[in-house]
């Protein structure tokens, strides 16, 4: 499986790389627009990723932005909604309105920081992104 | 009142450190090099571990994996010079508990081999 | 600490909307448990709560729960689309409350910061094989199968446990330090082990060789999130040779949450007390309402934060009700709707005790406003002080009343509660019983209710099981089949009563005064005759007392009714025992409402200044020396209007030296407790005023007649008579 995590914190970048590195090759960005960026050219080169992690705050776009253009960059190809990537935002905002934000604009799970690791396998599971 | 062991390849710092740290009432050991330091640290037992980065053979970073992998309680104090950060950085990622910068300031030198005992 | 985290919190938010969904649900079911079956009005509640909850617990991917409240609502579905007949009601009804059952003992789970892990396979098969006998039963063809949609959105819950603290932390370097980043980073290094989240500033320490300069001059910012507590934190981070400073402070998850600029708020004052009030309104509008993409993005590093483009946004209002599917064979406007539609906040109890605290230093400090020695001084024109005094006494009443009404919650819950309890306990006795509720809208001050749960719970089970007969000893003895418990509450003369009556087969006087002997619980000598049926009937709780040959999985060894009397006593109340033997049992909990502030006549007995409620005085006297009399045994009785009442000459009685002896010269005041009348003599009479009820100190021992003590506006400490304890005297 092909991973893209964008955080930008180095000591959570360093736990999140080892935790996802697990269930696949994991890419790492800092920011929203670099996460955008390598999601546009895994597009290009025809190797997509099949899941993006992204942190919600973020320097030069957050994670609210990341999801939407990731979003965008899909519909323009006209990738139907069952083979849209799979985006997991890890966050410690817990509020209500955050998480509905970004069910509205497309994300698939919402994690609330710390990560319940055993859960977070449940979901991946539910995704049909592992066994 | 300690024992403590002092690794570094050149003479004159192992001197230096020496010097310091008698003063302070420690047994002090040399080694100079990594391998020694090893069979030194099984031998003695020391309660503190003073390691210098670069040395021949096996460099400070090695040694300190190894001490570690023998002892995992062993207390070790990089000695590092200018522009070796990411090697204390390793270092510390492998279990070193403090580092001293070269030149040596005494009662830095002190400092940490004390904050070490505790 | 749970409670400290912010309400909105997803889970909290599921926890809270769930047990609201599942309480109203018990409430109809059991409404209903008497009928022939549930009307459509229910199984469209049962079957929209049940499909609530199994999408919400499909997002939380809480799997058991979702699916036992994905298999009720097929059943619901069914029934209501193809309305089987002769569906078996009570077999559906138990099977309803075991569903509720089983998600609320899950949610208790993840309450306390568990996980959900119960099973409901056992549930789910029973539900299983009642739908296939529904549809088997009835044979015509199947309208459509109900349709689920499989959640595809996931959301996880944060792993925080109730002891997560929160800490921000600030290290200083000595300006020599050489490589202050990596300094920084052995501390971040050793932290990442126990910190649940971890973020600091600067963030990149290990690359960045400037960051060194940058931490030496303005220091290094941690926020930390762990389950240790403070002292761990300084064991790790000590003040040593590189380190000058360290400040560490503990924070709300409110501040981490707000990331770096956490460091500008101090922990205490998120109240603004400067802004007007228009401004910090207008604030907290913008900062509750709109948040959007964008305003999430972090400053680059060594930069000052841009204020964030905040674009009018309002995100969608959270779902609440559906509108139900199905017909509507009657009119809403005929249906008296079961909820008030009243909007209600919740409120940190903490921060109501902290306000019922508040409002006692404001009576005790008006006193000493109002009773001022400065105003004592001969000759002062008062008239515009007392006027503008009389406003402020009004508003600070006003005040309380409010204050204390808040904290008065109904005692529906409370009673609905015993409902469910009547229910299994009969159901598994086999025993009819019916069950009332009478007053069940009487409130009480949240403290009281916290305290008669457990008892109330006792002494209904107690009316189950004890108190009503099988189906058959009642036949055989001519009484109705159904069996009857009432729960009732009233207020009553600033206490409030609440009864548990069954009309089983009462208490046997004989029997308890057999086993009484036998424990040896009574005076050998007095007879048994002598014992009024009260006493006799008091005599149950007495501890290790019990006539129960067998005792049952569902009332106690004894143990119990001493335990509901101390419980009582705890907050004041008493426990009256009445009963008619063959015809059934009547306990009444008699509970002072409101335990902190009452007003209040003040009076002098000597030295000593004591305290009697208003409400329980009926009159001040002063009597002539021949209106006394006293009987042999030294007892005093006062004639007033041709009635004698009993006196108590409150110095003799607590033996206060230097105390008014002579009738004439003092003062009586006639009281009543329990509907009885007696007369005190005291010294002279001060005044009126509220008294804010404090306990008497645990140290000083419990002297019988007082209740509590108070401090007046001049300083003195005043003792609150209990009058019903005196008048056992």
């Amino acid at each position: 499986m092909k991973i893209l995590l964008a955080e930008d914190d180095f000591v959570t970048r360093k736990f999140m790389t080892n935790f996802l590195s697990k269930y696949g090759e994991c890419d790492v960005t800092v920011d929203g627009m670099e996460a955008v960026d390598a999601f546009m050219m895994a597009l290009e080169m025809e190797e997509p990723y099949d899941l993006v992690c992204l942190d919600i705050m973020m320097p030069v776009m957050d994670g609210y932005q990341a999801l939407m253009g990731i979003r965008n960059l899909e519909k323009e190809r006209g990738i139907a909604p069952e083979n849209a990537v799979k985006v997991i935002m890890a966050t410690a905002l817990n509020d209500e309105k955050n998480v509905k934000m970004a069910f509205d604009l497309g994300c698939t799970i919402y994690s609330g920081k710390p990560i319940d690791e055993a859960r977070f396998e449940q979901a991946l599971q539910k995704l049909g992104l592992i066994e | 009142m300690a024992k403590i062991l002092v690794v570094d390849d050149a003479a004159f710092l192992r001197m230096s450190l020496k010097k310091i740290l008698a003063a302070e009432d420690h047994m002090i050991y040399e080694a100079s090099n990594g391998v020694e330091a090893i069979t030194l640290y099984q031998e003695i037992r020391p309660d503190v571990v003073t390691m210098d980065i670069t040395m021949p053979d096996m460099d400070g970073l090695e040694a300190l994996k190894r001490l570690k992998q023998i002892d995992p309680g062993a207390k070790v104090i990089m000695c590092s010079a200018m522009g070796q950060q990411d090697k204390v950085v390793t270092a510390i990622q492998n279990g070193a508990i403090d580092f001293i910068a070269k030149p040596f300031q005494g009662d830095r030198v002190i400092a940490a081999v004390q904050r070490a005992l505790r | 600490m749970a409670e400290d985290f912010s309400v909105e919190g997803m889970l909290d938010m599921y926890l809270f909307e769930n047990r609201q969904l599942l309480e109203k649900l018990q409430e109809t079911v059991l409404d209903q448990k008497d009928a022939d079956c549930f009307d459509e009005d229910a199984i469209n509640e049962i079957f929209r709560t049940m499909h609530t909850i199994k999408g919400s617990s499909g997002i939380m991917m809480f799997d058991e729960i979702t699916e036992v409240s994905h298999k009720l609502e097929d059943i619901f579905y069914f029934i209501r689309e193809s309305h089987p007949e002769n569906v078996p009601h009570v077999e559906l009804v138990e099977h309803v409350l075991e569903v509720a059952d089983f998600i609320n003992s899950e949610m208790d789970k993840l309450e306390e910061g568990g996980t959900a892990d119960g099973s409901a396979k056992e549930i789910v098969a029973n539900l299983n094989t009642f739908l296939a006998s529904l549809k088997g039963e009835n044979k015509e063809e199947i309208i459509k199968e109900n349709v689920h949609q499989a959640p595809t959105q996931f959301y996880i819950a944060p792993m925080a446990t109730a002891s997560s603290h929160f800490f921000r932390i600030f290290i200083r370097y000595a300006p020599d330090t050489i490589m202050a980043n990596v300094h920084a980073y052995k501390i971040v290094f050793a932290l990442k082990d126990l910190a649940e989240d971890l973020l600091h500033y600067p963030e990149d320490i290990i690359s960045d060789e400037s960051s060194g300069d940058y931490i030496l001059e303005n220091g290094f910012k941690i926020l930390l999130q762990a389950q240790c507590d403070m002292e761990k934190l300084q064991e790790i981070i000590q003040e040593g040779y590189e380190i000058t400073k360290v400040e560490m402070e503990e924070i709300t998850p409110q501040i981490f949450q707000m990331g770096l600029d956490a460091f500008g708020i101090s922990a205490d004052s998120i109240i603004d007390l400067d802004s007007s009030v228009e401004d910090i309104t207008k604030k907290e509008k913008d900062q509750a309402g709109a948040i959007a993409p964008g305003m999430f993005v972090l400053p680059p590093q060594g930069q000052e934060a841009k204020p964030a483009e905040k674009k009018e946004f309002a995100p969608g209002d959270f779902v609440i009700e559906s509108k139900g599917p199905g017909k509507s064979k009657k009119l809403a406007k005929d249906k008296a709707t079961k909820q008030d539609k009243t909007s209600y906040i919740s409120v940190d109890v903490k921060k109501m005790d902290q306000l019922m605290d508040l409002i006692g230093e404001l009576v005790i400090s008006q006193s000493v406003v109002l009773q001022n020695q400065d105003l004592k001084i001969p000759g002062l024109r008062l008239d515009n002080f007392n006027k503008a005094a009389g406003q402020m006494v009004k508003i600070s009443t006003d005040l309380q009343n409010v204050i204390m009404s808040m904290r008065m919650v109904p005692l529906t819950n409370t009673f609905q509660k015993m409902n469910r309890i009547v229910f299994d306990v009969s159901r598994k006795l086999g025993k009819d019983i019916e069950f009332q509720m009478i007053g069940d809208a009487t409130e009480v001050d949240k403290n009281i209710i916290e305290h008669i749960s457990d008892p109330l719970m006792h002494l209904v089970r107690n009316a189950v099981d004890h108190g009503i007969e099988t189906t058959e000893e009642r036949e055989a003895k001519g009484k109705k089949q159904k069996g009857k418990v009432t729960l009732s509450a009233r207020t009553e003369s600033g206490k409030v009563w609440i009864g548990v009556t069954d009309n089983g087969k009462g208490l046997d006087r004989k029997k308890i005064l057999e086993k009484a002997r036998e424990h040896e619980l009574l005076d050998p000598t007095r007879l048994d005759s002598s014992y009024s049926d009260k006493e006799v009937y008091q005599l149950i709780t007495l501890p290790g007392f019990s006539t129960n040959e067998q005792v049952t999985e569902y009332s106690g060894r004894g143990v119990g009714m001493d335990v509901v009397v101390s419980n009582l006593q705890a907050i004041g109340g008493t426990l009256e025992i009445d009963s008619t033997p063959g015809e059934g049992s009547q306990m009444l909990l008699k509970i002072p409402l409101t335990l902190a502030i009452i007003d209040g006549i003040v009076m002098q007995v000597g030295s000593n200044t004591f305290v009697i409620e208003t409400g329980a005085v009926k009159e001040f006297i002063n009597i002539r020396e021949d209106s006394v009399i006293q009987k042999p045994n030294k007892e005093e009785f006062v004639m007033i209007r041709g009635e004698g009442y009993p006196l108590l000459r409150l110095g003799d009685w607590y033996g206060i030296a230097d105390c008014e002896t002579d009738v004439q010269k003092g003062m009586i005041v006639m009281v009543e407790a329990d509907k009885e009348c007696f007369c005190l003599f005291v010294d002279k009479l001060i005044g009126k005023q509220e008294i804010v009820v404090k306990p008497i100190p645990d140290y000083i021992k419990k002297v019988q007649g007082l209740t509590g003590c108070t401090q007046l506006g001049d300083g003195r400490i005043a003792l609150i008579l209990d009058m019903a304890a005196l008048l056992e005297e």
